[in-house]
This record gives C-alpha cells, sequence and structure tokens, in this order.
C-alpha cells in the first residue's frame, strides 16, 4: 500500500473559495489529495487549529487569502492571517516539524489555474517530506 | 484534629524549593500537625516508606522510570495527593527538556518530560511557582475539607484561574485603539511609563497566563513570564498567545505596509518557544506533534 499524502486546505470563501469553485465549472483538475473547506476570512484560523489539523493526521496545511492582501473582504484580516502563521512556522521549526508543510497563498477570484498549479505544486513537496507521523494511515482518505 | 496525620513529601525532577513553605505556612501546618506527623521525605531524611499516607505533596516533573513506579505506588498508599507546583502540572523550567531524548544515553530516563496528572490521579492542583500565601491559604481549607468530610468529587484546582490581564494594575492607554508599537526584548526598554508592556511593546504572558500569582512581577517591573500556567479556556500558551499579538501587533500599520516589514518585526522574536513555553513545554500540542513525528511511543 503506497503512501499518499493527505492534506486539508482553508480558503476565504470570497476569493480563493470562489477560485477553487471556478476551477470545478471550468474543468481544471488539481490533485484530489487536499480536500478544501472554505472559511468566511482565514484570519478566523487560531494556530490552534492548524496545530490540531496536523494531530489529526493531515501532512499538510494549506490556506488561501486573498490578493491583494489590502483587497481582503474584512480590511484587515490577511495581515492578521500572515502575522500568526509567520510566527507558527517559526516555532514548528523550532520543534523539529518542517514549516513548509505549512503554506500560504493569495487569490482573486479569476486565479482557479493557479490555484489549481500551486496545489499540486504542494502536494509535491509534501510528497517529498514523507508523512508527519511514522504511524500508518488507511488509505483512502 | 491533626493527631495521628501521615504527611508525605516527594520531590521529582526540579528545585523542589516550593515544597519548603508548606511547613511554613501557619494555618496550613497546623492542620497537618507539623514536622511531627510527617512521615516520609526522603531529602530530610525520612527514607522510610510508609504503609500509608493521609496527605502527599509531590513537586517536580517526572523523568525517570524510577519516579513513574515511585509516583504510582504511593499512590495507592495515599488518600490526599496534591500536585505542587507548575512543574509537577505543567512541566516548569524542567519542561524545556521535554523534546530532548535522553533515554539514549541511559535506559533510566524517559524520552520526554511528563507531569504528574500524565501518570497518576491527583486530587488537588496547585499551581504557582511557587504557590503564593493566598493560594495556601485556601489549599488549607480544601485539605481540611478533605480530610473531615471525604473525597469530593473530580480534581480540585487551587488558585484563580482568570487571565492575568483581566484585574492587572497596568491599564492601556485606550482599550479599543490597543497596539502593539513593535518587539522588544525587555532590556531594551528604557522609559516604563507604567502602561500595559504590549502597548510598549514588551512581550508580557499576562493574555494566556492564570492570575493566582498576584501579579508578583508586574508589579515590579517586569513582564509576565508565564509560570503560573495557562488561564481558563487557554488550550496552549504559545498557539494562543501567538493568535493573540497576531491581532494587536503593529496594527495601524496594516493596509499601509506589506509583509515583509511585519516579517522583519517578528524576526526580532528570536527564541519562541523558549519564551512562549518557558514554563508549559511538555504540555504543548506542538511538543504532542513532535513526539509523535518522532514516534515517541505514549504520548
Amino acid at each position: 500500500m503506497t503512501w499518499e499524502p493527505w492534506l486539508i486546505g482553508f480558503l476565504e470563501k470570497w476569493t480563493a473559495g470562489l477560485a477553487a469553485e471556478s476551477a470545478g465549472v471550468n474543468r481544471v483538475r488539481y490533485s484530489p489529495n487536499i480536500v478544501l473547506i472554505n472559511i468566511p476570512c482565514p484570519s478566523r484560523l487560531s494556530p490552534v487549529h492548524i496545530v490540531k489539523a496536523f494531530l489529526a493526521g493531515a501532512d499538510g496545511v494549506y490556506i488561501g487569502g486573498s490578493m491583494p492582501p489590502a483587497n481582503c473582504h474584512y480590511k484587515v484580516g490577511n495581515y492578521k492571517t500572515f502575522k500568526r502563521m509567520y510566527l507558527l512556522k517559526k516555532l514548528m521549526a523550532q520543534f523539529g516539524i518542517e514549516p513548509e508543510r505549512l503554506r500560504m497563498d493569495w487569490y482573486v477570484s479569476p486565479m482557479y489555474r493557479a490555484l489549481a498549479k500551486n496545489i499540486d505544486e504542494f502536494v509535491e513537496t509534501i510528497k517529498k517530506l514523507g508523512p508527519i507521523t511514522s504511524r500508518e494511515r488507511v488509505d483512502g482518505l | 484534629m491533626s493527631e495521628g496525620l501521615s504527611i508525605g513529601f516527594l520531590e521529582l525532577t526540579g528545585c523542589s524549593t516550593c515544597l519548603e513553605n508548606v511547613l511554613l505556612h501557619e494555618k496550613l501546618s497546623g492542620i497537618l500537625g507539623g514536622l511531627g506527623s510527617v512521615k516520609y521525605w526522603p531529602s530530610h531524611g525520612y527514607t522510610e516508606e510508609p504503609d500509608s499516607l493521609d496527605v502527599l505533596f509531590v513537586s517536580g516533573a517526572v523523568r525517570s522510570r524510577g519516579q513513574v513506579e515511585k509516583l504510582k505506588k504511593l499512590r495507592d498508599k495515599t488518600r490526599v495527593l496534591v500536585a505542587y507546583g507548575t512543574c509537577s502540572i505543567y512541566g516548569g523550567l524542567i519542561g524545556l527538556t521535554a523534546l530532548i531524548d535522553a533515554s539514549s544515553r541511559s535506559g533510566e530516563f524517559l524520552e520526554t518530560v511528563k507531569t504528574v496528572p500524565d501518570i497518576v490521579e491527583p486530587d488537588i492542583l496547585v499551581t504557582g511557582c511557587p504557590p503564593t500565601r493566598d493560594q495556601l491559604d485556601e489549599l488549607a481549607g480544601v485539605i481540611k475539607d478533605y480530610l473531615e468530610n471525604g473525597k469530593p468529587r473530580g480534581k480540585v484546582f487551587i488558585g484563580n484561574r482568570n487571565s492575568l490581564c483581566r484585574d492587572c494594575p497596568r491599564k492601556p492607554r485606550d482599550p479599543y485603539r490597543f497596539e502593539m508599537p513593535s518587539i522588544k526584548r525587555d532590556h531594551e526598554l528604557v522609559e516604563d511609563d507604567g502602561r500595559c508592556f504590549l502597548e510598549q511593546g514588551i512581550l508580557c504572558l499576562g493574555p494566556v497566563t492564570s492570575s493566582g500569582c498576584g501579579h508578583l512581577c508586574i508589579l515590579r517591573g517586569r513582564p509576565c513570564m508565564g509560570c503560573n500556567g495557562p488561564a481558563r479556556g487557554v488550550v496552549d500558551q504559545g498557539l494562543n498567545y501567538i493568535s493573540s499579538i497576531g491581532s494587536i501587533l503593529l496594527k495601524s500599520m496594516e493596509r499601509i505596509r506589506m509583509f515583509d516589514y511585519f516579517a522583519a518585526e517578528m524576526d526580532k522574536l528570536v527564541d519562541p518557544m523558549g519564551y512562549l513555553y518557558r514554563y508549559t513545554l511538555p504540555k504543548s500540542l506542538l511538543t504532542e506533534l513532535a513526539l509523535k513525528k518522532r514516534g515517541v511511543g505514549e504520548k
């Protein structure tokens, strides 16, 4: 049984979430290893949520926000997301967890091809890094 | 009431200086029966293990397999087990070695640092480094209640579990326009104007720390280091702290400067692990993840 990475993605529903929907409408394929969740604003994500996702078995966490950063639907959400995730990456590096397992990208809604490309890239990165826990996971999820 | 009480003190890894305060506190000492009722205290010469104990105070973190066995054995003999001090509940300063695997040196060591609630079920938890006089007053009442009326349901947590900021004497200028202007290390503070430390740019762990200590450091002009453990509702001191300073750091520069400006400011926090988890590293979610990644078994 070969190991396949399992990723979770949180997309801001006003931009990156719309891009993911457009990707579906335009039949653009991206890797099935990721589960995407639309949330109103990624700044609602606490670092606790991210670490709990890792603990639950996710090999990587993807966050999609809006671009340009000042164009956030809630005005300052992207900046708060960036600050939290930047510090979390620093912490993760100190604990011996690769900070590349957490990735942030910024989108406007027509960027569905970029979304698909970035997700595929991210899956490739995680495949190189390997599973986050040494435990075997049930295949299929 | 204190006739025939037998009390014990167990010192695990840690400085265990806080245990000395138990018998120095008049009220608590009166209830326990003073030095005369001490039956077990290995570091003070009472090395013989008694058949049963009424109250056992445990301080320090668990680092070796022998300590695990001793703790389990004494738990069966004890009526009231008090996990005493931050080290025994959250790991304390000893907990900073949680990610160092000493078991390769000697099989006697555990792979990580464990705490007393990981191994056995304590009846009373007292945080603090060391626990303050107010906490000991409260502890005296609880122990008296225990000995007279038997065991109440569940664990008892001694101390105020609200956030330290809630009744902090250092108030911000305007709580609705609260902003952290920079990240400074505490020796870089030139002029202390008596306002909130975060508003002056000093990292203070007050928002995520429980306030049982009575603002000992803050009243003396030092930022909080988090020795009293997480406040109520805080899952993980470091992660929740990141979340809270993410909201207030350089708030007025948002939408004006780009991300690299914020990144440059946040790089001034050189050692986030040592700073944010100085007393609670073994209980951190990230430690759990790092140990899981290494394949360290039980935790």
